[in-house]
């Protein structure tokens, strides 16, 4: 998994999620995170992630951990 | 106004011109198609400045002063092998630096020198052409900012699906009335009237997580081969380079570190880009050739390639940090400090779409009426150079006149009806694959599909019999398991009308690559390992008509060009190789 997780015990503090404007599923453009009828992101489709990192630098808690890590598919030889 | 995504169900729209893609050409398009017509509106799968390449760009060709155009010009022509429409390109040059202007009085943070001179520089290999730097991010929240204030209308989380036509049919014999697709998040199906549709979808990419593409998958490329628009120069569209490290994570910004003075070499400390042109002779100097030479180096035997990235200074790096911030996380993420070893690099055609796309007029007509493209979704023609901003001044050049064109021809012209029928149609097809119970998933067949093209036999030396193997592969996953593609969720739903686009014009490609009897560009053909000018300085163009692909060549007008081949003849290639042969 290339996104890794969310770290809520940072993200509880953030003001803009307890303001219901946690910019980090906006971030991604894969659908990757979804936010919860309260706000709270959550990794839904991690497999999905292609580590673009924006996630993580609009995050101003950086509560969101990705790993440069990336599941290999297919090698070219 | 932004559409926000939970709040639309199902919904019809009525407009003047759609933008089908967000990024930077898309943004251009609609900012320019407002000063024509008042209903503008921009389609997004994504968040408008988080999806498409144009959020993770690093630079953009600077503006060239008048006496350093046509020199300019020489560079970008010898650089695509004399495949560049000189015509378009010579538009480009002489306006990318209109558009530039515009772009700073809107406030886009283009890096500037501490006497605040915009900080340019040259590119590997290119001696008049120039970079000037800015964060991708920045830029498109700048774009976004002033498309807004002006008016236009975004759609966001919208994957647009297919075209209508004012016939009903695909292909259509009539011109294009709006288009269809559905919310990527509630699943509401999306009816949008338009009296013209403007494409500016990017690349094509097929979910390698590489390069930041796994959004970009061909959907507008697809769309308009459907509705009978033809493709141009798609043999030669993939984009090679080096954006895996370490065989476990992915970067992009490659030809940045190049430029910067980055070696490539082997397992044996050879320096590849000297070996293979020690005179540094242009055009080798680009991140494709380079990718040719590694990829040539680990087939015979003397992998693994590294890029020694030492010699870079801390003013590289904090440059680097300030315009490839994803980038610069990546190897910190990953403990890998460039500045300290080498890192092994592995070359892999990453997208497609690079050199190829739908075949546009200088305006960004297509053969449609009604149906424009700008960006990497169209052939572009400044971007066989890789690494100097040529695709991003391409982006803001063709999507401004796309969208002049498109504008002007909404305002003359009057509502079309759209065909009910046809609505209907597309909406059963669309969420088909939500009632199968069982069947592939759409991860099956990217798996599939990048099983079939990315291995380097395939993707980097193409061959007569190998290309076939993949055609018919490509043609068994249409004919075979696209039908029954299962989608559990309105999230692979997205995934399912994806790979439906993505098939197709992979076959487009590679019926393209089996067409052209030569090696060029990026183009390689192992039974061809030369240039040959006196019979393939031409275009090679595919369409779809109701029995399948049809393919025509048009000439290359080099003689009225400003830039051409000193005689035409058969050149040997840079690079010799032939698979049979390295395995014996």
């Amino acid at each position: 998994m290339v996104i890794k997780s969310i770290n809520w015990e940072i993200c509880n503090d953030c003001k803009l999620r307890q303001e219901n404007r946690c910019p980090v599923a906006d971030s991604c453009s894969l659908d990757v995170i979804r936010l919860d009828d309260e706000g709270k992101p959550h990794i839904a489709y991690a497999e999905d992630c292609h580590n673009c990192f924006l996630c993580s630098r609009d995050c101003p808690l950086e509560a969101v951990e990705v790993s440069s890590m990336i599941p290999l598919l297919i090698m070219p030889y | 106004m932004i559409m926000e995504a939970n709040a639309i169900l199902d919904q019809e729209i009525e407009v003047d011109v759609l933008v089908v893609g967000g990024g930077s050409s898309g943004l251009w398009a609609a900012i320019r198609a407002l000063d024509f017509c008042p209903r503008v509106i921009v389609a997004d799968k994504g968040k408008i400045t988080s999806s498409g390449v144009s959020t993770m760009i690093h630079g953009v060709q600077a503006p060239l002063e008048e006496n350093e155009i046509l020199t300019a010009m020489k560079e970008l022509v010898e650089g695509s092998v004399f495949l560049a429409d000189q015509d378009r390109l010579s538009i480009l040059l002489r306006e990318m630096g209109l558009r530039f202007k515009e772009m700073v009085d809107w406030g886009v943070p283009f890096e500037r020198d501490a006497d605040g001179k915009l900080h340019t520089q040259h590119r590997m290999g290119l001696k008049t052409n120039r970079m000037a730097f800015v964060n991708g991010r920045q830029m498109m929240r700048e774009m976004k900012a002033k498309a807004l204030a002006g008016g236009v209308w975004f759609l966001e989380r919208a994957m647009i699906t297919d075209l209508l036509t004012s016939d009903g049919y695909h292909p259509s014999q009539g011109r294009i009335v709006g288009a269809v697709g559905f919310n990527t998040i509630t699943g509401g199906f999306i009816i949008i009237k338009a009296k013209a549709v403007v494409i500016t979808t990017g690349l094509i990419g097929a979910k390698q997580h590489l390069s930041y593409v796994d959004g970009l998958t061909g959907d507008g490329t697809a769309m308009a081969l459907r509705v009978g628009a033809e493709l141009e120069n798609m043999e030669l569209s993939q984009s090679a380079a080096f954006s895996l490290w370490e065989r476990s994570f992915s970067t992009g910004g490659q030809a940045e570190y190049m430029r910067a003075g980055a070696k490539v070499v082997n397992s044996l400390g050879e320096d590849i880009i000297l070996k293979y042109a020690p005179d540094k002779v242009e055009p080798f100097l680009s991140k494709l050739n380079i990718c040719f030479a590694a990829v040539k180096e680990i087939l015979e035997g003397r992998g693994p390639i590294y890029m020694d990235m030492r010699n870079l200074t801390d003013k590289d790096v904090a440059l680097l940090r300030n315009v490839l911030p994803s980038a610069m996380r990546a190897f910190d993420e990953a403990g890998v400090d460039i500045q300290k070893q080498q890192v092994e690099i592995t070359p892999a055609v990453h997208h497609w779409g690079t050199g190829g796309g739908i075949k546009i007029s200088p305006d960004g007509e297509t053969n449609i009426p009604g149906l424009y493209a700008a960006g990497c979704a169209s052939h572009n023609s400044a971007n066989y150079v890789s690494g100097a901003g040529q695709p991003q001044a391409y982006n803001f050049f063709s999507g401004y006149r796309a969208g002049e064109r498109a504008g002007r021809m909404a305002a003359a012209t009057g509502n079309a009806a759209i065909e009910r029928k046809q609505v209907e149609l597309f909406m059963d097809s669309v969420f088909a694959p939500l009632s199968r119970a069982a069947g592939p998933s759409p991860g099956d067949l990217y798996l599939a599909v990048n099983s079939a093209t990315v291995p380097a036999e395939y993707s980097f030396f193409k061959q007569e019999l190998r290309i076939k193997r993949v055609i018919e592969e490509l043609q068994r996953l249409q004919a075979e398991e696209l039908p029954v593609v299962r989608a559990h969720d309105i999230h692979e739903l997205v995934k399912a009308n994806e790979v439906r686009n993505t098939i197709p014009v992979l076959e487009a490609i590679f019926r393209c690559s089996l067409e052209r009897k030569e090696s060029r560009h990026a183009h390689f053909r192992e039974e061809y390992p030369y240039r040959d000018d006196i019979n393939w300085l031409k275009w090679v163009i595919i369409r779809k008509d109701s029995r399948g692909f049809v393919i025509r060549h048009e000439d290359i007008p080099v003689d009225r060009y400003p830039i051409r081949p000193d005689r035409r003849e058969i050149v040997p290639g840079l690079i010799g190789f032939a698979l049979g042969q390295s395995r014996e």
